[in-house]
C-alpha cells in the first residue's frame, strides 16, 4: 500500500531498546546504585483540603540513619510547579488540596528506616471543606481550592447556525454521557535518583519528558538550566502519566541537602494515588441530521473535573472540545465546556488527552443515529465523513492527507472476512475518531543533532523520550531514510539534557511527526554538506544525488557511484563534517481566546474500530471478542510497531470500555492497585486484526502521523456499541461493568 | 533480629548469602545478588513482573520471603541465555515486536519458559493461561503470544 | 518490613514446638501469598516468621479409608494436577484451576487459604460444601473439626495460637455424588470473587437427591451454606427444572444476607446466572446435560 519509494521505512527494524530488555540489562530508575546512596520518602496528607496546624518531625529526625527531613521552607528556589499552569507546590506551603499532597520529604540510610521515619512524623491538621464533585466546586459561595474561582477553564466553539440547522432537521438524538476516572496503570511505578556529578545536579528519571522536568527542578532549585541535568532512564510505560513531576523535585532536594545520591521508588498504591488520573467527564449532546443522514448540527455541553491542580487540564479540555463532533464535516457546531478545580485527585495526561471521552459522546451519537434512520453504521459514516477540503469548526480546510474514508473501508473488507453472523446476544459495533497531532494550537517544537562519523555511522541526539513505544526506533529509521544509511549504522541518544536539544513531551503523538521531522531537518542539513563532496567527487549535480544503501550515485546514471565509506574519506580528505541540528515547530496557530478559530494541528490521524462481543445475559459479563482497527498513519515507518500500538491501544479500550473505574471517595482513590483496579489479562485479549492505512500528505516526515493515542481511541465506542447492538439498549456510562449491564437487562 | 544465611543455586550457580530475614526474595535477589532484571511492580502477586522460577515453577518473588527458598533453584532472566546464546524466547520476542516498555518482559519471559519447559508446543489457550499472571499494559499480549507461538515452533 | 527472625522447621514437631513456644508472638508462613503482602505494608507486628514451606510431609492428596485427604501444604497447582480430584471431584478441581494467576496457584497453599479465609479465599466455599473437616495440631495433640464449626462463632477460624492446620479431609465422592463450583469475577483471570457457589448433590438410585450441600461465597466474611435451598433439594429428581428455581432462591439468599451493601442490587442479579451454570454442570456431571461454560 506505500506510496512512497522508501528503502527502510515501512519495514520492520529490531527495535532500538529490544536487546537490552530482553537480557534483563536495561536498567531501570530503580536499578540504578550508588555508592553511599540515600533513600527518599514522602509524608502525605490523609484529608483532602486543611491547612497544617502543627507539623513534627523530631522523632523521625532522632532515628539514627535518618539524614534529613525537609519541608517546604527548606525549598531554596520556588515551590511552584505543572505542566501549564503552576499550581502545583513541591512540597505543601498554604494548604493541603488534595489526599497524597506532599507535606515532608525525608532521606534516610535504607528503605526500612524511610518507613520507619514517616510512621513517626507527626501532623495536625485544621480541616477545611473539601470540594468533591463539579456541583460543590460551582455552587455559589463555595470555598475556594485556587486563587477566586473554583472554574479551572471554560472553552466555547462554534460555527454556523446551530439552532437555525436543527429546526431543519429530520431526527434528533440526545444523550448524556458519563466516563469514570482512569488510571495508567504503566507497570513500572514512578522512580528516579539524583546525585551531584561534578557540580551539576543529575536526576535520572522514569519520565516522558526529561527537559520539562529540568526547567522545573532548575526553579526549584534556584539553578541555571544548565547546571541541572536530567537523564530519562529506561521508562516501563508512562500513557500520560509520566509527563508530571514525581519525584524529580523531591530527589533534587534531598541530594543537595545531603550531598549524597538519593534514590526514590513509589509503591504501587502513591503512585497510583498521586499521578495524574483521565478526567472523568460528562458531555450532554444533541446531533441533528436529516433523514438521508446528513448530520447538519451537533451541540456538546461537557464539564469535567480536574482535581486539586491543573497538570494537563488545560490541554484535555482545549482538544476535547476541538474533537467533540468527531470525524465529521459538521457544518454547524456548538461546543462548550467547563472543567473545575476539586479536592479530588489531579486529572491530566492520559492517552488521548479527553479525545476517548468525547468518542464515547460523538459514537454513541452516531450509533444511535444509525440505528433511527435504520442506516448502516459504515454507511452514515462515510456521507459524513472529513476529507480532503473539509472545513472544520476551528475554520480550518483540510488538507490531502485524511484518510478517514478508507480506514472505514478497510475495516469494513475485513469484518466481512474475520467476523462470524451475530448470534443470540452477540453485536458488533463501530467506532471512529480523529486526532490532532501534537499539542493544541501551540508551538510545539523539538529537535534534534546529528553527526556521521568517519566510517559512516552515525550519532543521533533527539530529546525526545522513548519509553517503549520505540521513538528512538522511529529516530532511527527517519535518519537511516534521510541519510542514506542503514538503520543498524544509526544510534540513538536521547532525552538526555545535557547531550540532547529540547525534544517536548512524549505525549499527543507528536515524536514521530515533530521529533522525526526535526530528525529529518537535521539529516538534511548534514546530508547538504555531504552532497556537496560528492557532487564535486562525482561531478553530478547535488540536486541529481541519490543517497540510498549507503551508496551514493547520480539519478540520472546510476553507474556514477561512490560509497559511503568513500564519501566519507572525501570529506576528511576536504576537512568537512557532515553534523546537522534541526528543528521542527508544527504550522499551527494560537486559538482565538473567545472563538476558537485558528489552526489547532497541522495533521490529523484517523482510525476505524469494528468490535464483536458477547453479552452473557446471566451475569452481565461481556465478552470483548474480536476487534478489528483500521488506523490512517499517513505512512507507517516501521509496521510492527504501529501494529504493536494498535494492538496495545485496543487492549487498554477494553480495559476503558469494560472494566476500568477509578473509584474514591471524599478525594481518596479507594482502589489504587492492581488487585482492585482491573485491567485486561492474557485471558481477556481477545482476536485483534490491526489495519494500517497509508494515506498521501507531506507534513509528517516522509508522510507519517502519530499514532500512539489514536489507537486506543476508536476502540472504546466501538466496544459500548457492540454492547449496545447485541442488547438492544443505549449506555451513557462507562465502564460497562456485569453491574451497569445487568441493571440493563433487568429493565 | 538475627541474621540467616541462605544457600540456594542462582541460574546454575551455587550461593550462600547472609541477610536480614525481614526480606522479600525480590528483594535479595535485586540487592543482594544484582539480578535487578527480577522487576517490582505491585508488591501483592499482581502484576507478575517480579516472576522466577522456583525448581522451575514460575512464582512471584514478591510474596515470598528470602528465607523460604533455602536450597531452592532459582533462575531469573539473566540465567536464561546459555553459553552467549540467547534463548529461543528471547529471540521470538524481538523478532516478534512483543517487548515495548520492557517492565513485564523479564516476568513474562520466565513464565513462557515454564510452560514451554513442561509443554514444548502448548495451544493457544495454554498460552493465555500460562501468562495470565502477567500484566502488560503496552503490548495487548497479542504480540507476546506470537512471540511464544514462535519459540514453540508452533 | 518490620524485623522479625525467622525459623525454617524441619519436621512437624519441630515446627510445633516452635510454635508452642511463641506463642501468639509467631506467624505462620506457607506459601506467603497472603502473610507477606501484610508483612511488606508493616500491618503485622510479629516476633518470628515460622516457615512452614519445607515440611513435606504435609504435602499430599490420597484416599484412605473412603477420605480424600489433602495434606495442608497441598499448592493449588498441586490439586489441580492431581488426576483423582480431576476425575471424581470436579468441583475442587475447577476451584483450584481459578484461583488467581500461575503464579499464585504455585505458591497458594490449602492450609493457608482455608486458614485466611478471606472473603475472597476460593476454597473454603468449595470444601464446606463437601462438608470437610480440618486437622489441627499442636504439642499437646491433634483435634479435628466440621469446617463448619471452625469458622463458627469467632471473628476468622477456630484454631489456636499454639496449633497448626496439617490435613482438611471429606467423604470420597461415592457413586452417585456430584460435585461443582463456579465464581463470578470482573474478568478471566486473577480474579477476585464476586459471588462464588459450590454445591454437592448426592442422588439415589431411584435419580432423586438423597443430599444437597449448597454454599454461597464472597457475600459474607466467611462462606455459609443455604440450609433452605439444600431443603428444597432433597426429594426432588435431579433435573433443570428441579435446579431452576434455585436461582432465585440464592437472590433471596443474597438479599438476605447484604441487604444494605452497594453490591447487593448485583449480587442478587448475578448470584442467578451463576447458579444455573453452578447446576448446569452438576447436570453435566451426572451426564444429564449439557453444563454451563
Amino acid at each position: 500500500m506505500a506510496l512512497r519509494d522508501l528503502a527502510i521505512l515501512g519495514k520492520a527494524n529490531v527495535k532500538k531498546d529490544a536487546y537490552n530488555k530482553i537480557t534483563g540489562k536495561a536498567l531501570f530508575a530503580a536499578d540504578l546504585k550508588f555508592d553511599h546512596m540515600l533513600y527518599g520518602g514522602v509524608f502525605r496528607s490523609t484529608v483532602p483540603h486543611a491547612t497544617i496546624k502543627r507539623f513534627d518531625a523530631s522523632k523521625a529526625l532522632a532515628l539514627p540513619g535518618v539524614a534529613c527531613v525537609l519541608t517546604s521552607k527548606d525549598i531554596p528556589g520556588g515551590n511552584r510547579i505543572g505542566i501549564i499552569m503552576k499550581d502545583e507546590p513541591v512540597l505543601v506551603d498554604d494548604k493541603i488540596r488534595r489526599v497524597g499532597d506532599a507535606i515532608a520529604i525525608v532521606a534516610a540510610e535504607t528503605p526500612e528506616l524511610v518507613e520507619e521515619a514517616l510512621e513517626l512524623m507527626e501532623v495536625e491538621y485544621d480541616l477545611l471543606e473539601p470540594i468533591l464533585s463539579y456541583e460543590d466546586a460551582m455552587k455559589e459561595g463555595a470555598i475556594k481550592v485556587h486563587g477566586d474561582s473554583n472554574l479551572h477553564a471554560r472553552k466555547h466553539l462554534e460555527s454556523g447556525d446551530v439552532d437555525a440547522a436543527f429546526a431543519q432537521c429530520d431526527v434528533i438524538i440526545e444523550g448524556t454521557y458519563t466516563t469514570n476516572m482512569l488510571s495508567h496503570m504503566f507497570i513500572e511505578p514512578d522512580a528516579g535518583v539524583a546525585r551531584i556529578e561534578d557540580g551539576i545536579l543529575t536526576v535520572y528519571a522514569s519520565t516522558q519528558n526529561a527537559h520539562f522536568d529540568r526547567g522545573e527542578v532548575a526553579r526549584t532549585m534556584g539553578l541555571p538550566n544548565n547546571k541541572v541535568r536530567v537523564m530519562q532512564v529506561t521508562t516501563g510505560g508512562g500513557f500520560g502519566g509520566k509527563l508530571d513531576i514525581s519525584v524529580q523535585c523531591h530527589l533534587a532536594l534531598l541530594t543537595n541537602a545531603t550531598g549524597r545520591p538519593v534514590k526514590m521508588v513509589r509503591s504501587r498504591k502513591e503512585s497510583t494515588d498521586v499521578s495524574a488520573k483521565r478526567h472523568p467527564m460528562v458531555m450532554k449532546a444533541k446531533t441533528g441530521a436529516t433523514k438521508d443522514g446528513k448530520v447538519l448540527a451537533v451541540e456538546v455541553f461537557m464539564t469535567g473535573d480536574t482535581g486539586a491542580y491543573a497538570s494537563y487540564g488545560p490541554a484535555v479540555i482545549t482538544r476535547a472540545v476541538v474533537h467533540a463532533m468527531g470525524p465529521y464535516d459538521v457544518p454547524n457546531v456548538r461546543i462548550d465546556a467547563d472543567f473545575v478545580y476539586t479536592n479530588n485527585p489531579m486529572c491530566g495526561a492520559f492517552r488521548g488527552f479527553g479525545v476517548p471521552q468525547v468518542s464515547v459522546c460523538h459514537e454513541g451519537q452516531m450509533n444511535a443515529l444509525a440505528k433511527a434512520l435504520n442506516m448502516d453504521p459504515i454507511d452514515l459514516r462515510i456521507i459524513n465523513a472529513q476529507r480532503p477540503g473539509t472545513v472544520l469548526a476551528t475554520g480550518q480546510v483540510l488538507d490531502e492527507a485524511v484518510g478517514f474514508i478508507d480506514t472505514l473501508l478497510e475495516a469494513k473488507k475485513k469484518a466481512a472476512e474475520v467476523l462470524d453472523p451475530c448470534k443470540e446476544n452477540q453485536g458488533i459495533g463501530v467506532g471512529c475518531m480523529w486526532y490532532g497531532v501534537g499539542n493544541t494550537g501551540l508551538p510545539n517544537p523539538a529537535g534534534a543533532f546529528v553527526e556521521v562519523l568517519a566510517d559512516a555511522s552515525v550519532n543521533l541526539m533527539v530529546g525526545c523520550a522513548d519509553i517503549g513505544q520505540g521513538s528512538s526506533t522511529v529516530m532511527a529509521a527517519i535518519a537511516a531514510e534521510e541519510l542514506g544509511l542503514s538503520y543498524d549504522d544509526i544510534h540513538v541518544v536521547a532525552a538526555d539534557t545535557m547531550v540532547t536539544p529540547e525534544g517536548g513531551a512524549s505525549s499527543a503523538s507528536r515524536q514521530t511527526f515533530i521529533s522525526g521531522n526535526a530528525t529529518r531537518n537535521a539529516c538534511k542539513q548534514a546530508k547538504d554538506t555531504l552532497a556537496e563532496t560528492a557532487s564535486n567527487f562525482l561531478n553530478v549535480p547535488k540536486e541529481d544525488l541519490i543517497f540510498r544503501d549507503r551508496m551514493i550515485y547520480s539519478a540520472k546514471d546510476p553507474a556514477i557511484k561512490m560509497t559511503y565509506p568513500e564519501l566519507m574519506a572525501e570529506m576528511k580528505k576536504w576537512g568537512k563534517l557532515a553534523v546537522g541540528a534541526g528543528a521542527y515547530n508544527p504550522k499551527t496557530t494560537y486559538l482565538d481566546a473567545k472563538t476558537m478559530a485558528g489552526i489547532p494541528y497541522e495533521i490529523y490521524s484517523y482510525g476505524t474500530t469494528i468490535a464483536q462481543v458477547s453479552v452473557d445475559t446471566s451475569t452481565g459479563e461481556v465478552d470483548v471478542q474480536k476487534l478489528i482497527s483500521a488506523h490512517d498513519v499517513g505512512q507507517a515507518v516501521d509496521r510492527e510497531m504501529v501494529e504493536g500500538q494498535i494492538e496495545g491501544g485496543m487492549v487498554m479500550a477494553q480495559g476503558f470500555a469494560v472494566f476500568e473505574k477509578i473509584e474514591f471517595e471524599k478525594g481518596k482513590i479507594k482502589n489504587p492497585i492492581f488487585s482492585k483496579y482491573l485491567i485486561p489479562t492474557a485471558m481477556d485479549s481477545p482476536e485483534i486484526y490491526p489495519i494500517i492505512v497509508e494515506c498521501p500528505g507531506e507534513a509528517g516526515p516522509f508522510g507519517a502521523k502519530g499514532v500512539g493515542e489514536p489507537a486506543l481511541i476508536p476502540g472504546i465506542p466501538a466496544i459500548t456499541n457492540a454492547v449496545e447492538n447485541a442488547l438492544c439498549q443505549r449506555f451513557f456510562e462507562l465502564p460497562l461493568m456485569p453491574t451497569e449491564v445487568m441493571k440493563k437487562i433487568r429493565s | 533480629m538475627d541474621k540467616i544465611k541462605i544457600s540456594f543455586i542462582l541460574n546454575d550457580k551455587p550461593v550462600t548469602v547472609e541477610t536480614n530475614p525481614n526480606k522479600r526474595v525480590v528483594d535479595l535477589l535485586r540487592e543482594d545478588c544484582e539480578c535487578t532484571s527480577v522487576k517490582e511492580g505491585c508488591s501483592e502477586g499482581e502484576c507478575g513482573a517480579c516472576t522466577v522460577l522456583v525448581n522451575g515453577t514460575p512464582v512471584t518473588s514478591c510474596l515470598m520471603l528470602a528465607g523460604q527458598i533455602e536450597g531452592d533453584s532459582i533462575l531469573t532472566l539473566e540465567g536464561l541465555m546459555k553459553d552467549g546464546e540467547l534463548d529461543k524466547l528471547q529471540t521470538s520476542f524481538v523478532e516478534a515486536g512483543a517487548v515495548q516498555c520492557g517492565y513485564c518482559t523479564p516476568g513474562m519471559v520466565l513464565s513462557a519458559k515454564a510452560l514451554l519447559m513442561k509443554n514444548p508446543h502448548p495451544t493457544h489457550e495454554e498460552i493465555r493461561r500460562a501468562l495470565s499472571g502477567n500484566l502488560c499494559r503496552c503490548t495487548g499480549y497479542t504480540k507476546i503470544f506470537k512471540a511464544v507461538d514462535m519459540a514453540a515452533g508452533n | 518490613m518490620k524485623a522479625f527472625n525467622f525459623y525454617t522447621p524441619k519436621t512437624l514437631t519441630e515446627a510445633l514446638d516452635l510454635l508452642n513456644q511463641y506463642k501468639g508472638r509467631a506467624t505462620v508462613i506457607a506459601g506467603g501469598t497472603d502473610v507477606v503482602i501484610e508483612l511488606t505494608e508493616r500491618q503485622r507486628d510479629t516476633d518470628c516468621v515460622i516457615n512452614i514451606n519445607k515440611l513435606n510431609e504435609l504435602r499430599y492428596c490420597k484416599v484412605e479409608d473412603g477420605k480424600v485427604k489433602i495434606g495442608a501444604l497441598t499448592t493449588f497447582t498441586e490439586l489441580e494436577n492431581d488426576p483423582y480430584i480431576r476425575e471424581n471431584v470436579k468441583g475442587l478441581h475447577s476451584c483450584a484451576v481459578h484461583v488467581g494467576s500461575p503464579q499464585i496457584r504455585n505458591l497458594g497453599t490449602i492450609g493457608g487459604n482455608v486458614v485466611n479465609c478471606s472473603v475472597a479465599g476460593d476454597s473454603p466455599t468449595t470444601f464446606m460444601a463437601l462438608d470437610a473437616t480440618v486437622v489441627l495440631q499442636s504439642k499437646a495433640g491433634k483435634r479435628e473439626m466440621k469446617l463448619t464449626d471452625f469458622y463458627a462463632n469467632c471473628k476468622k477460624t477456630q484454631i489456636a495460637d499454639d496449633e497448626l492446620m496439617t490435613e482438611i479431609y471429606f467423604d470420597a465422592p461415592a457413586k452417585g455424588i456430584a460435585t461443582a463450583t463456579m465464581k463470578l469475577g470482573k474478568r478471566k483471570a486473577l480474579v477476585i470473587v464476586v459471588v462464588g457457589l459450590a454445591v454437592l448433590v448426592e442422588k439415589d438410585d431411584a435419580g432423586n437427591i438423597s443430599r444437597a450441600q449448597v454454599v454461597i461465597g464472597g457475600v459474607s466474611p466467611k462462606p455459609a451454606r443455604l440450609p433452605k435451598v439444600e431443603e428444597y433439594l432433597v426429594g426432588k429428581p435431579v433435573s433443570k427444572a428441579t435446579f431452576a428455581p434455585c436461582a432465585d432462591m440464592l437472590s433471596d439468599a443474597v438479599r438476605e444476607m447484604i441487604p444494605t451493601r452497594a453490591s447487593m442490587p448485583y449480587k442478587k442479579e448475578g448470584v442467578k446466572g451463576v447458579s444455573d451454570k453452578t447446576f448446569g454442570r452438576i447436570l453435566a456431571d451426572f451426564g444429564l446435560q449439557e453444563g454451563g461454560r
